[in-house]
C-alpha cells in the first residue's frame, strides 16, 4: 500500500507540474499552428515578461495585479513587434531560416535584457498563493496546482474559441491550408499576429511564474529548453494535444525520477520521444500535415 | 530555389580552372604564413576557426546541400573528441589513427539515432538529432569510468614522427592541413553524382525517386559523411584542447554550427567557410569595434559589452537572414560581380 | 532608408574596426599580474568583485612601495564567460611577455591552460574556482585554491551535521545541481557520512534551472530528513525547495548550503526563509567588526569606492584579495631567499607558507596543504543576530 500511495502522490504532483510544461509549449505549438513557425524565442519573450513585471511590481511599486497587467501589454507588444519586424518578412522561406530568425531575435532580446537591468539575480514577488491543495491525503504545493488549473483553463479556452469563435475558425482555416483561406477572404496576417498575441499572454504568466521558482536573470529563457519533448510528444500543432503531453512528460519525469533518480529526469522524455517517432512520427495528436515540410 | 542564372562574364572553362587553382594556393600559402606574422592568439583563434570549418562542412552537406536539419552537431563533434582521447588512452594511436577513427565512431552513431528518422520525411530528424544532443550528453557526464565525468580526459599532444604538436601554432598546422582535404573532399562529392543526388533530395525528393534516385540510401550517406566531418572536428579540438570535457558540446554549440551554415548560405560550400568565420571571429570583432567606439566617445561600455554584443550579433543575424536569403555567399558573388564588372567597363 | 546595401556598408564598417589590449608600459622588475575574470556576461555578479578585488589590492600595494620594491603592474581582462576568449586573453597576455601571477575566473580556463602552462610558462596561478579537482599537485601544480574546495566545503558541512546532532541520528538529504560545479565533492561527501555513521537517505540532482520541483519536494518529504544540503546553486531552485519543504509543515529540517548560496545581500532579500539557514564561510566578510586589520583595510577601502557599502565584503573581491595575499607572499618568501623570481621557486613557496597570519581575512593561521588553503567554518543565518551571520563552529580544515 506504501508503495502504491507513493506512486499516487509522485503521479499526482506531476502532472500538476505537467500543467506548466504544457502552459509554457502552449505559446510554442499556438504559433507552430497558425505559421509553421518554431518560435525558439519563447523563452525569452517570457523572460522579458518577468522583467516587465518587477519593473512595475517592485521599481516602481505598482503592487502586484498592475504589475501583472503591464507585463501583459508590453508582452502582448513586443510579440506583436517581432511578428511584423522580424517574421512577416520571412513569410514563404525554408523552415531552416525562419528558426534561426527567432534563435537571432532570442539573443537580442537577451542583449537588451542585460544591457538595461544588469546580469544580477533579481527577487520578484509571488503572484500565486502558497496554500496547498489536498487531494485526500496527497498534498500537491499551491502554486502547482494554481498554474496547473491556469493552464487547463486557458487550454480549454482556446480550444473553445478556435471551435466556436470566427476568429477561431479563421485560425484553423489559415492553420489547414494558407491558399485556401487566402482565397476565402480570411486575413491570414491578422491571424498569425493574433497567434503570437495569445502567446505573449501564455508567455506572460509562465515567464513570471519561472521567475519565481529561480530568480530573474537574462538567462531564464534556458527554461524554454525543458519543455521542447512536450510540443514534440503533443504534435507540434494540436493545442490539447500539448496539454495531455505535458501531462504525460510531467507524470513521466516525477515517477522517473522516483524510481531511477532524479539524474534520469531529463532524458527520459527524449527517449520516450525517440521510441514514439519509430511508432507514430506525429506525435499523439499531431495531424499528418507536418510531414510535408 | 532553383540554382542562380549566371551572367557571362567568365569565357571559357579552362582558364577560369586554372587562375582559380591559383587563388587557392597563394590562399593557403597566405594562411600557412600567417604564424610567421601575427600574434599568438591571432593563431589560436584561427585553430578554432578552422575546427569550425571543418564541422560547418559537415551540416552544410547534410543540411545545406542534402535538407536533413540536425540540432545534434556538437553531440557528434564531441563523439570524436572522446573517441581520440580514448583511442590514445587505451591503444596508444597515433593521430593519424585516431581522428579517422573519430570520424568514423561520430558517423556510425549519427546513424544509429538518425536511421528512424531518415525514412520519414521532414521534422523528424531535427528531434531525433535534439534527442541525440541531450541523451549523448547524458552519456558523456555519467559514464563515469569511461569518460571521467565532468573531470573528462587530458589528451596528450599528437605527434608527427616523435614531434610533439604542443602547442597552437603547431597543431595550426594540422588543422590547416586537414581544412584544406575537408573542403576539397566536399566540393568533389557535391560535383559527383552523388552531391547531385543530395540536391535532388532537398528539392524535389519525390521527383528524384521516381528519376530513380534511392532516397533512403543517398539520405543514409549524407548523414554518415556530414557527422564523418563532425567526428574529424572533434578530433582536432581534442589535440587542440589537450583536454575533453562534456561542458564542451552543448545544445548551443549545435545551434552555432546551424547558424554558420544558414548564415554562410545553405548549399554553398564557400557559404560553410564564411559561415563559420563569420560565427567564429565576428564576436571578436564586434568586443574591439565596441570597445574602440566606447572608448573614443567615453561611454563605460566594458560593462554592457557581453549584452551589447550579443543584441548586435542577434541583430546582424536576423538582418541577414531577412535581407540576404541566400547568405553570405550570395554577398561574395555579387561583390566579386561588381568587381569583374567595373574591372570590364574600365 | 533601412535597405539592404546601407546596412551591408555598416555591417562592414563595424567588422572592420578593432584594437588590441596593449599592456601598459612598465619597468623591467615590475611583477606582471595577469588578471582573467568574467566582467561582464551571466557570472559577472561574481566576476565584477574579483575584478574590483585586484585593482584595489594593486593600488594599495603599490602605494606602499610594492612587494619588497617591486611594483605590481596589473592588467584585467574581461573573460565574458566564455572559456576560449579566456584562453585567448591568456595566450595575449602571454605573447605581451613575462607573466608572474595569473588569476583565472573559472575551472574550464585553468584545464584549458594547464597544459601548456605546466610545460612552458608556469606561470603563478589561482583562480576564483573551488573545485575540488584543480587542487592536484600532479596535474596542477601551478594552481593553488584560495579557499576551501567544494569536497572539503560538503565534508565541513557533513561534520558539522555530526557533531550538532547529539543523541538523534541525523537523516540528511543532498539536492545538488547538475552542472559540474554541483556533481563536484557529492561522493567524498557521501563518504565522509558514512564513516562518520551518518544516514544519507536520499540524492537529488536537479537541472540548474527548473520549471517546477514540486516532485523533489515530495521525495524530501517522503525521506523526513533532519537535514538538508544544497550544492550547485547561487540562487535559482533551491530557495522554492526551502519554501515548498516548508510548506509541507516540516519546519525542524535544517538547510545547509556551500559557499556561494552565502551571501548577506541575498539573505536579506530572501527574508521568509533564510531563517535558520545553516552555511560555509571560506573567508570573513564583516568590514564593520573586522576581524584584522586587514579586514579594517578592505573595509576602508570599499567605503571609499562605494558611499553605498554596507559594510559586508562581496565574495568576488574576497576571493581576489586572498588570491593577491597569497600570491604577494610567495614572491616575498622568493625574493627574501635570493631565489629567480619563476613558477617553480614560487609554487615551492606557496605550499611551504606556514602559519601565516592574513589579518583577518580568516580568522585562524594558514597554512597551505595539498593545494588549497582548505579552512571553512560553519555560519548560521538569524534574524535575531540582524543577519550577520553567526559563527556555529571554530574554523575547521579537512583532510
Amino acid at each position: 500500500m506504501n508503495i502504491f500511495s507513493a506512486f499516487l502522490e509522485y503521479s499526482a504532483v506531476g502532472i500538476a507540474a505537467g500543467g506548466i510544461y504544457a502552459l509554457i509549449a502552449l505559446g510554442i505549438v499556438v504559433i507552430f499552428k497558425s505559421s509553421r513557425t518554431f518560435n525558439f524565442a519563447m523563452g525569452e519573450m517570457m523572460m522579458l515578461s518577468a522583467y516587465f513585471f518587477y519593473t512595475a511590481a517592485v521599481t516602481f511599486s505598482f503592487g502586484i495585479f498592475f504589475g501583472v497587467v503591464v507585463a501583459m501589454i508590453g508582452s502582448i507588444a513586443v510579440a506583436l513587434l517581432i511578428e511584423r519586424l522580424a517574421l512577416r518578412p520571412m513569410m514563404g522561406r525554408p523552415f531552416i531560416a525562419i528558426v534561426m530568425v527567432t534563435f537571432g531575435i532570442g539573443s537580442i532580446i537577451r542583449g537588451i535584457v542585460g544591457m538595461i537591468w544588469g546580469p544580477n539575480d533579481l527577487q520578484i514577488p509571488a503572484i500565486l498563493a502558497r496554500t496547498p491543495v489536498m487531494i485526500g491525503d496527497i498534498f500537491i504545493p499551491g502554486k502547482t496546482a494554481r498554474a496547473f488549473a491556469i493552464a487547463v483553463v486557458m487550454v480549454a479556452a482556446l480550444i473553445a474559441f478556435l471551435r466556436y469563435s470566427r476568429a477561431g475558425i479563421a485560425l484553423r482555416a489559415a492553420a489547414a491550408d494558407q491558399i485556401t483561406a487566402y482565397s476565402m477572404g480570411i486575413d491570414v496576417r491578422r491571424v498569425i499576429a493574433f497567434t503570437w498575441i495569445i502567446a505573449a499572454i501564455t508567455g506572460c504568466i509562465s515567464g513570471i511564474l519561472m521567475a519565481n521558482v529561480n530568480t530573474l536573470t537574462p538567462h531564464l529563457g534556458l527554461v524554454a529548453l525543458n519543455v521542447l519533448s512536450v510540443v514534440i510528444l503533443g504534435g507540434m500543432n494540436s493545442i490539447g494535444g500539448v496539454l495531455v503531453a505535458g501531462f504525460i512528460i510531467g507524470w513521466l519525469e516525477s515517477v522517473t525520477g522516483w524510481v531511477l533518480g532524479t539524474e534520469f529526469r531529463e532524458i527520459t522524455p527524449y527517449i520516450l520521444v525517440l521510441l514514439l517517432l519509430l511508432v507514430r512520427p506525429t506525435g499523439l495528436f499531431g495531424t499528418k500535415e507536418i510531414e510535408r515540410i | 530555389m532553383s540554382t542562380a542564372v549566371q551572367p557571362t562574364l567568365a569565357k571559357t572553362s579552362a582558364p577560369t580552372l586554372g587562375r582559380s587553382i591559383l587563388w587557392i594556393c597563394l590562399l593557403v600559402a597566405v594562411l600557412a604564413a600567417l604564424p610567421l606574422v601575427a600574434p599568438r592568439y591571432w593563431v589560436y583563434f584561427a585553430g578554432i576557426l578552422g575546427i569550425n570549418i571543418i564541422a560547418t562542412h559537415g551540416l552544410n552537406i547534410m543540411t545545406g546541400y542534402t535538407g536533413l536539419l540536425s540540432l545534434g552537431h556538437a553531440a557528434f563533434v564531441g563523439v570524436g573528441a572522446y573517441t581520440v582521447a580514448l583511442v590514445q588512452l587505451h591503444l596508444g594511436l597515433p593521430f593519424y589513427l585516431a581522428i579517422p577513427l573519430a570520424g568514423v565512431a561520430a558517423a556510425v552513431i549519427g546513424i544509429g539515432f538518425g536511421l528512424p528518422s531518415l525514412r520519414i520525411r521532414g521534422l523528424y530528424l531535427v528531434i531525433a538529432t535534439l534527442a541525440a544532443q541531450f541523451i549523448l550528453n547524458f552519456v558523456f557526464v555519467h559514464w563515469q569510468s569511461v569518460t571521467k565525468g565532468d573531470v573528462g580526459l587530458t589528451v596528450q599532444p599528437a605527434t608527427v614522427f616523435g614531434y610533439p604538436l604542443n602547442n597552437e601554432t603547431r597543431v595550426y598546422y594540422l588543422i590547416l592541413f586537414c581544412v584544406v582535404v575537408a573542403t576539397w573532399f566536399a566540393v568533389n562529392v557535391i560535383r559527383s553524382r552523388v552531391g547531385r543526388a543530395f540536391i535532388a533530395i532537398r528539392e524535389r525528393d519525390l521527383t528524384a525517386e521516381v528519376l530513380g534516385v534511392q532516397i533512403v540510401w543517398y539520405k543514409l550517406v549524407a548523414f554518415a559523411l556530414g557527422s564523418f566531418y563532425a567526428g574529424v572536428a572533434g578530433g582536432l579540438l581534442a589535440y587542440f584542447n589537450q583536454f575533453v570535457n562534456p561542458e564542451q558540446f552543448g545544445l548551443l554549440l549545435s545551434v552555432f554550427f546551424l547558424s554558420a551554415v544558414i548564415v554562410g548560405g545553405m548549399g554553398s560550400t564557400l557559404g560553410a567557410i564564411l559561415g563559420a568565420v563569420f560565427m567564429t571571429l565576428l564576436p571578436e570583432f564586434l568586443r574591439e569595434g565596441a570597445l574602440a567606439v566606447g572608448n573614443t566617445f567615453g561611454f563605460d561600455i566594458a560593462s554592457i559589452l557581453v549584452p551589447l554584443r550579443e543584441a548586435v550579433f542577434g541583430l546582424l543575424m536576423v538582418a541577414f537572414l531577412i535581407l540576404e536569403p541566400r547568405g553570405l555567399a550570395q554577398l561574395w558573388k555579387r561583390a566579386r560581380l561588381k568587381f569583374s564588372r567595373s574591372g570590364q567597363g574600365a | 532608408m533601412f535597405n539592404r546595401r546601407n546596412f551591408l556598408q555598416t555591417a562592414g564598417a563595424v567588422a572592420a574596426v578593432s584594437t588590441f589590449n596593449i599592456r601598459k608600459a612598465s619597468a623591467a622588475d615590475d611583477l606582471n599580474w595577469s588578471i582573467h575574470c568574467d566582467l561582464t556576461g551571466p557570472a559577472a555578479e561574481g566576476g565584477k568583485p574579483q575584478g574590483d578585488g585586484f585593482t584595489a589590492y594593486a593600488k594599495w600595494i603599490n602605494a606602499s612601495g610594492g612587494i619588497r620594491g617591486r611594483k605590481v603592474n596589473l592588467t584585467i581582462n574581461d573573460s565574458t564567460f566564455k572559456v576560449d576568449v579566456a584562453v585567448a586573453n591568456v595566450k595575449k597576455a602571454l605573447a605581451q611577455g613575462r607573466v608572474d601571477y595569473l588569476f583565472g575566473e573559472s575551472t574550464g580556463m585553468i584545464q584549458a591552460i594547464s597544459p601548456e602552462n605546466n610545460s612552458t610558462y608556469k606561470s603563478l596561478m589561482t583562480s576564483g574556482s573551488f573545485a575540488s579537482e584543480l587542487a592536484d599537485e600532479k596535474n596542477f601544480p601551478y594552481h593553488f585554491v584560495t579557499g576551501a574546495t567544494y569536497g572539503a566545503q560538503l565534508q565541513m558541512l557533513v561534520d558539522y551535521i555530526k557533531s550538532s546532532s547529539g543523541s538523534t541520528p541525523a537523516k540528511v538529504v543532498i539536492v545538488h545541481s547538475s552542472t559540474s560545479m554541483g556533481r563536484d565533492g557529492i561522493e567524498p561527501a557521501i563518504k565522509r557520512a558514512e564513516e562518520l555513521g551518518i544516514k544519507i537517505v536520499l540524492v537529488q540532482q536537479t537541472k540548474f534551472v527548473e520549471t517546477d520541483v514540486s516532485a523533489y519536494a515530495l521525495a524530501i518529504r517522503k525521506a523526513q530528513p533532519t537535514h538538508v544540503i544544497h550544492h550547485g546553486y547561487s540562487f535559482a531552485v533551491w530557495p522554492e525547495i526551502v519554501r515548498l519543504v516548508r510548506d509541507y509543515g516540516m519546519n525542524d529540517v535544517v538547510f545547509l548550503g556551500t559557499v556561494w548560496q552565502n551571501e548577506r545581500a541575498k539573505m536579506l532579500e530572501m527574508k521568509d526563509i533564510a531563517e535558520g539557514l545553516v552555511g560555509v564561510k571560506v573567508w570573513n566578510d564583516d568590514t564593520i567588526k573586522p576581524a584584522g586589520p586587514m579586514m579594517k583595510t578592505i573595509g576602508e577601502l570599499n567605503k571609499a569606492r562605494e558611499p553605498n557599502f554596507n559594510g559586508y565584503a562581496r565574495l568576488g573581491f574576497l576571493n581576489a584579495w586572498m588570491s593577491s595575499m597569497m600570491a604577494t607572499r610567495a614572491f616575498e618568501a622568493v625574493i627574501d631567499a635570493g631565489l629567480p623570481v619563476n613558477g617553480d621557486n614560487l609554487a615551492n613557496a606557496m605550499r611551504a607558507i606556514k602559519n601565516w597570519d592574513t589579518g583577518g581575512l580568516i580568522d585562524v593561521p594558514v597554512s597551505i596543504a595539498g593545494q588549497q588553503v582548505g579552512l571553512g567554518r560553519i555560519i548560521k543565518w538569524s534574524k535575531s543576530n540582524n543577519w550577520d551571520p553567526m559563527q556555529l563552529t571554530d574554523w575547521m580544515k579537512v583532510n
